[in-house]
Parts: C-alpha cells; sequence; structure tokens
C-alpha cells in the first residue's frame, strides 16, 4: 500500500505546493494588525424601538489595559478606558453589524466577558438572544449575564474606583477572583442557556446598578426567570441560601443574630435536598466561626442559645425564600431537578413551574455548629 | 553513539487509534446520537465496538486461511476472480464516504469558528491540502500518527478531563431511558461512522505476521469508545440533555464550558480544538490513501499521485455540492450505516460463504 514508495526528492514540488498554501490562501494572507481592531469587552442589550434591540458595545482602549500595554495600566490618566459604540436593529446579529458602520476598526467580541441585559427586554424573554449568542461562535461560552435595572448604559459608562475599568469590575466580581461572596451567584452564558430547557432548574442572574457617587456599582439583588422571562428579583441577603442550597463552592458570607449582635462567619457548609414522602426535605449544616470583631462580652454558655436561635432565623429565611420562589414560579435552586430524580428521570418544565411547584411543600432543617469560639472568657 | 534514525516497523494499531479517537468527537458522531437515542448513547458505544472488534477479527481470521493480502482480495482465494475487485470498490466507497464526512466536518466546523467565511471555500481548500498530504506513503502517515501519540494526545486527553469540573452529574440520570430510543438505527450509525478507518485493518496489519496487533487494536479500540462515551457523557453532563440537541457542535461546546482564570491557556477550548484538528488533517489523509488505493487496486495499477490529484478534484466538486445545511446529518446516517455494513456484515457474509463451501477459516 506504500504507492511509489518514499522517494524523498520527488516531494518537493508537494511540499512547495504545501507551503505555499498554508502560508498564503489558508493561512497567513489578509491578516488584521492588533491595533486595527476594537475588541469589545462588555456588551448591553435593551429593547429599541418596534420591537427591535439596542445594543451598546464597550471597546476597549489597549493601552489604558494593565494586561494589554507595554507600558502598564494608565493609573492617573483622566480619559476613559474605554469607550461605547450603540446601534439599532430588527434584532441582535443586526444590531452589531450596524455597529460596523460607527467605528473606522474591525470589531472583534471574541474577548466579550459580560453581557448585560435590561430588566425591561428580560421581562420580554431572553430566547431569541441566548440562542443568537450560544451560536455565534465567535462569542465564548463562558462570558457572564446580568441584568441591569433599566438600560445597561449608565452601568457601561461608570468609571469604578478601582479597577477602572468596569468590564474589569464586573470580571472580578463574577469570576470571583476579586470579591468573593455567597451573595453573588454568576451565571454563564451556557449554564443560562442550559437552565432555560433543562426541566429541572431555572436562569438567575445579579443585578447590577450603580450607585449615585458615580464611583460605586452594586448588585444588591438576584434577578430569576421562568425559562427565559425575568419573573421577580430576591435580595441578596437570600441569595446566600441559594449558594448554599445549591451546593455551589463555599464563599465568604456572614450570619446576624441582631439583637445580640453578634455576628458569625461561614468557614464550611454542606446541603442536602431529598423529595420523600410527598415533600422536600431540606437539611443544611452550617460551620461557623464567631467573628472577632463583635465577640464583645460573649460568655461560653451563650453559645448553645446561639446556635438555637441562628438555627431558627436561617430556617425561618430559607422558608420564606422558599415561599418567594413559590409564588414566583422559579426555581433557581434546582429542586426541580430532585424531583425529576425522584420521580423517573422525566418532568415537564412547564408543568413544574406552573402546578408543581408552587403545591410542593417543604421540612427545612438547619443545623448551625460554631467551630471556633475566638476570645471568650 | 549512533542515534536509531528509522524504526523498523511502524505499529499500525495505533494509526488506527489516532484516526478513530478523532472521528469519535466529531458532530456526526456525537449530534447524531444525541438527536436519536438521547442519554442511551452512553452505554451504545460499548456494544458497538464489540460488534466492530467481532468483525475485524472474522476478517483477520478469514485473511490468516486464505493466506491473502487483506479481506478485499480473500476473495479469489474462494475461487471467484470478481470478488476482489468488487470488494476493493466496496471499500474505496467506504473511505470516500469517510474522507467526504471528515472535509465536510472541518469546512464547515472552521467556517463558522476560527476562518469565519466561506465553507465551501474551505472545503475546497482542505480537499487540496489532505489530498497533497496523502501523497505520503502510508508509513509516514503511520509515523505521524505515532508522534502524535506522543506529543498532541496526551495533552488533548488532559484537556478533554477538564470538563469533569463543571459537569452536573445528574443531567446524566436515566442512563437507560425508553422514550429517548427515537431512533437506534441511526444512534447505531452515527457511532459506526466512527469506526470507519478500521476497514483499512486486514491492509495494514497482516503485514505484521503477529496477534499482538489485533491484541493491541483490541485495547486501542475499547480505549476510543471509553473516550467517546465519556465526552458524550460529558457534553451531557456539561450542557445538559436539551442543549446538546440543539447546539451544531456538542464537543466544541464541552470544550467551551472550561474556564481557568489566570492560565495561559485561558481559552483552552481553542487549544484542544487546533490540536483536534492535527488529527483531523492526517485521518484524512489516511482515509484519502485508503480510498484511492483501494480504487488503484480495483483497476489492478500502480498508485500515482495523480490518482490523488483525480481524486481531489471529484471530491471537491461533490463536496460544493453538499455543502448544505441539512445535508450533514442525513449524510452521516448514511456513510454510518454502510459502514455497519462493511465492517461487520461483510466479513460475516465473506465467513459464512466460506463455511458454506466448506472451508472452514
Amino acid at each position: 500500500m506504500t504507492g511509489s514508495g518514499p522517494r524523498t526528492a520527488k516531494k518537493w514540488p508537494v511540499l512547495l505546493l504545501a507551503a505555499v498554501l498554508t502560508v498564503m490562501p489558508a493561512g497567513c494572507m489578509g491578516v488584521k494588525q492588533v491595533n486595527r481592531i476594537s475588541f469589545v469587552t462588555v456588551l448591553g442589550v435593551e429593547p429599541g424601538a418596534d420591537g427591535g434591540v439596542r445594543v451598546h458595545a464597550l471597546a476597549a482602549i489597549p493601552a489604558k489595559y494593565g494586561s494589554l500595554s507595554p507600558d502598564g495600566a494608565s493609573s492617573g490618566v483622566s480619559s476613559a478606558p474605554d469607550y461605547i459604540l450603540s446601534a439599532e436593529g430588527a434584532d441582535l446579529s443586526d444590531a452589531l453589524y450596524k455597529l460596523k458602520r460607527k467605528s473606522a476598526r474591525d470589531i472583534q467580541f471574541g474577548h466579550t466577558k459580560v453581557v448585560l441585559f435590561s430588566d425591561e427586554l428580560a421581562r420580554q424573554g431572553l430566547a431569541n438572544q441566548m440562542d443568537f449568542l450560544m451560536r455565534r461562535e465567535e462569542l465564548q461560552s463562558i462570558l457572564w449575564i446580568a441584568i441591569t435595572k433599566g438600560s445597561p448604559v449608565p452601568v457601561m459608562k461608570m468609571r469604578t474606583a478601582t479597577p477602572e475599568a468596569v468590564g474589569d469590575w464586573l470580571v472580578d466580581i463574577f469570576s470571583q477572583a476579586g470579591s468573593d461572596t455567597a451573595e453573588i451567584i454568576p451565571i454563564m452564558l451556557y449554564q443560562f442557556y442550559d437552565y432555560m430547557f433543562e426541566p429541572g432548574t431555572t436562569p438567575y442572574a445579579a443585578v447590577i446598578e450603580p450607585l449615585p457617587d458615580e464611583q460605586t456599582l452594586t448588585a444588591k439583588e438576584m434577578a430569576v426567570f421562568g425559562s427565559d422571562k425575568l419573573l421577580g428579583t430576591i435580595p441578596a441577603e437570600d441569595v446566600k441560601y441559594v449558594s448554599l442550597l445549591r451546593n455551589s463552592k463555599v464563599l465568604p458570607t456572614t450570619f446576624t443574630l441582631p439583637e445580640e449582635q453578634i455576628s458569625f462567619v461561614l468557614l464550611n457548609e454542606n446541603s442536602k435536598i431529598a423529595w420523600r414522602n410527598g415533600r422536600f426535605k431540606v437539611r443544611l449544616e452550617l460551620k461557623l466561626d464567631l467573628d472577632q470583631t463583635s465577640a464583645g462580652e460573649m460568655k461560653a454558655n451563650r453559645l448553645a442559645d446561639a446556635e438555637a436561635k441562628l438555627n431558627e432565623k436561617a430556617k425561618g429565611e430559607i422558608e420564606k425564600l422558599l415561599a418567594e420562589l413559590q409564588r414566583l414560579h422559579a426555581d433557581p435552586i434546582g429542586l426541580g431537578e430532585r424531583y425529576r430524580l425522584a420521580h423517573g428521570g422525566h418532568l415537564d418544565k412547564d408543568e413544574w413551574l406552573r402546578r408543581l411547584f408552587p403545591e410542593q411543600t417543604f421540612d427545612v432543617q438547619v443545623k448551625a455548629e460554631i467551630q471556633r469560639k475566638g476570645m471568650l472568657e | 553513539m549512533k542515534l536509531p534514525m528509522r524504526e523498523r516497523e511502524v505499529h499500525y494499531p495505533i494509526l488506527l487509534f489516532i484516526s478513530t479517537i478523532c472521528l469519535s468527537i466529531t458532530r456526526g458522531v456525537q449530534n447524531s446520537l444525541a438527536i436519536s437515542v438521547g442519554r442511551n448513547g452512553i452505554w451504545l458505544f460499548a456494544p458497538c465496538v464489540a460488534l466492530v472488534l467481532f468483525g475485524t477479527w472474522l476478517g483477520m481470521r478469514i485473511v490468516r486461511r486464505s493466506q491473502a493480502g487483506s479481506l478485499m482480495s480473500a476473495g479469489a482465494a474462494l475461487g471467484s476472480r470478481w470478488w476482489p475487485p468488487v470488494s476493493y470498490l466496496l471499500y474505496s466507497l467506504l473511505f470516500a464516504g469517510g474522507s467526504a464526512y471528515m472535509l465536510l466536518l472541518s469546512g464547515d466546523f472552521f467556517s463558522r469558528t476560527l476562518l469565519y467565511g466561506d465553507s465551501k471555500l474551505l472545503i475546497t481548500l482542505g480537499a487540496i491540502l489532505i489530498c497533497l498530504a496523502a501523497t505520503f506513503n502510508i508509513e509516514s502517515i503511520a509515523r505521524n500518527a505515532h508522534l502524535m501519540t506522543l506529543f498532541i494526545l496526551p495533552l488533548f486527553l488532559f484537556v478533554s478531563l477538564l470538563p469533569l469540573k463543571t459537569a452536573q452529574w445528574s443531567y446524566l440520570y436515566p442512563v437507560v431511558d425508553p422514550p429517548d430510543w427515537h431512533d437506534p438505527v441511526a444512534g447505531t450509525a452515527a457511532i459506526m461512522t466512527m469506526f470507519i478507518p478500521l476497514g483499512a485493518s486486514t491492509l495494514l496489519m497482516t503485514r505484521m505476521k503477529d496477534k499482538r496487533s489485533f491484541r493491541s487494536l483490541t485495547v486501542l479500540m475499547l480505549a476510543v469508545a471509553l473516550f467517546a462515551s465519556y465526552m458524550y457523557a460529558m457534553g451531557i453532563a456539561t450542557q445538559g440533555l436539551a442543549v446538546t440537541k440543539r447546539i451544531a457542535f456538542m464537543a466544541h461546546g464541552t470544550y467551551g464550558t472550561i474556564r481557568i482564570e489566570n492560565f495561559v491557556f485561558e481559552r483552552i477550548m481553542f487549544l484542544a480544538m487546533l490540536m483536534w484538528e492535527y488529527m483531523c488533517v492526517l485521518t484524512s489523509a489516511f482515509m484519502v490513501r485508503c480510498a484511492v488505493f483501494c480504487f488503484a487496486q480495483m483497476l489492478s495499477v500502480r498508485l500515482k499521485h495523480y490518482h490523488l490529484m483525480i481524486f481531489a478534484a471529484i471530491l471537491i466538486v461533490l463536496l460544493r455540492q453538499a455543502a448544505r445545511p441539512q445535508f450533514f446529518l442525513a449524510f452521516t446516517i448514511w456513510v454510518g450505516c454502510y459502514s455497519m455494513l462493511m465492517l461487520a456484515a461483510y466479513p460475516l457474509l465473506l465467513y459464512g460463504w466460506m463455511l458454506a463451501r466448506g472451508r472452514k477459516p
């Protein structure tokens, strides 16, 4: 099967042709230099006129980014590290194409890290937008999704104190490489898309809003969805319970007994959710550390009381959260997945959210254990 | 000390291993499987690999008994002079189908990802490059596979393990799911597509004249089936079954879920796809050479470079007509069914015929 055999000397025309093909038509011709490209870091989407969408693209100026500039970041320089291009179109594809009319440079979306949707658009439903984002191969499926109250432009125009670029701020928050808190649960594009279709869970996204000082962004709420439509929000204090019950990575959070003026820091947790005998059993175990700064006059014999009060408080807050989610017909915790597993593996998403989920009853148990007792008398 | 610059022997099962592992994560295998049998696809790889290995074992047994050079020429020993040319033609069509599948897939994939543009242009360039690569003799292609086993495959397998970080295991339940068993023939055909290179097993391995190659092939094919099943399961566990049925390329989506903060290969998906493309070039070149070789054998002529060029031209003309959105999945089923016939049914038929003629293999 060797055919003509190893006649290397006669291979040179073939090798030359392969090299020419590799370098010219299939490879290095028509390459654009990096300084002729605009790299979009954040996309903002809101409803446009006539049922279309309005898109805002936050394009980075490479010299203002520490990781891109050879001289480091431009600390102290007054101009913004990025600029916003906006366009309106019948759909996301149309609007993104129209952005090209407003830029002298090629626009690359491969480095987009975050997509912000206005709450108004999210209430109408994000199915079309998500479908487009997933199908456009240039965009990474690991970009983060977040919601803004009103237009995303004020968030995109914000010049945060540090890091200077709002894109970096959002990446630091969502990647949990910078700020890490259980009160923000980041969600990536592929997860959001997955939860839109999987019967046992529904999408969620942090709500980002600017504060009046024009230097600070905050995530005080989490938006919860049915399949693709925004149904309501839950406050950040409750988001930590969603995080704990989802068995997400353990992140810092606190539990406070206001009357006693004592705070506890979470060391570890374990949650179990099972559907048995016609109802959900929700069990949450918390390992806590008495926060040194608030230890105050606490005596050792008060610890048992504190644990009991914490158990009651957390139980009440979880029951309230579950009732709110039932009212909203949203299931970001993934209770439907437990229900599906307990019922042979099949579940209709609509039936679960509309009829079954609101009917469920919960037996919530919380067991807090104060592991470190700090400087006690 | 003089370094050994030339190996004495090429281990062909490695070439078959690299080719099948490359095909195992393609869109035609994984996406067609998700659409036709859902979660059942996770375990369906096991009976399919057993069937293919059984067919290969029968083929090698027939070849050894008839003392022919390959399964294609074994028919001559049974007294029919028409059998070998027909047999070579049938296998040539199998490899041509496999080549066309790979070129359609690569052209379509790269026209949507790294080199956004006209898929027909990329299919044309791909066919030219692959046919140029196929001008290297089969030993060179096999040695290239050896190098890939050393330098490409370990990193590729390592990257393939990373989706374990993002897996949601409950998505795999129930693994045996009768309501999802929509089209078992299409599902089996989809898996059989990845075993097309095994059609060349009797052409290549009888040269080694020992049983070691079949043992090695068995182990490597079981490993490929395990890998394919793992990647299929990871696709469902990371993206959910509903999404895997909707997206264009399941394995690409699975690699896309990997995120490694502050790592040089932060876009690890790109790295995995780059390594996969190296294997695609090798696999396509191997199948093109096999297709043209079988055709030349049918005509009883020696393989020449211009045969490869003619084949490239035919491929380009046909594939440019076939580059349509819905054609690809249908083509996968045809090629898969044909692969099932040639890898399992054909050796069984030949074996039965030999038995009927009283020549027990």
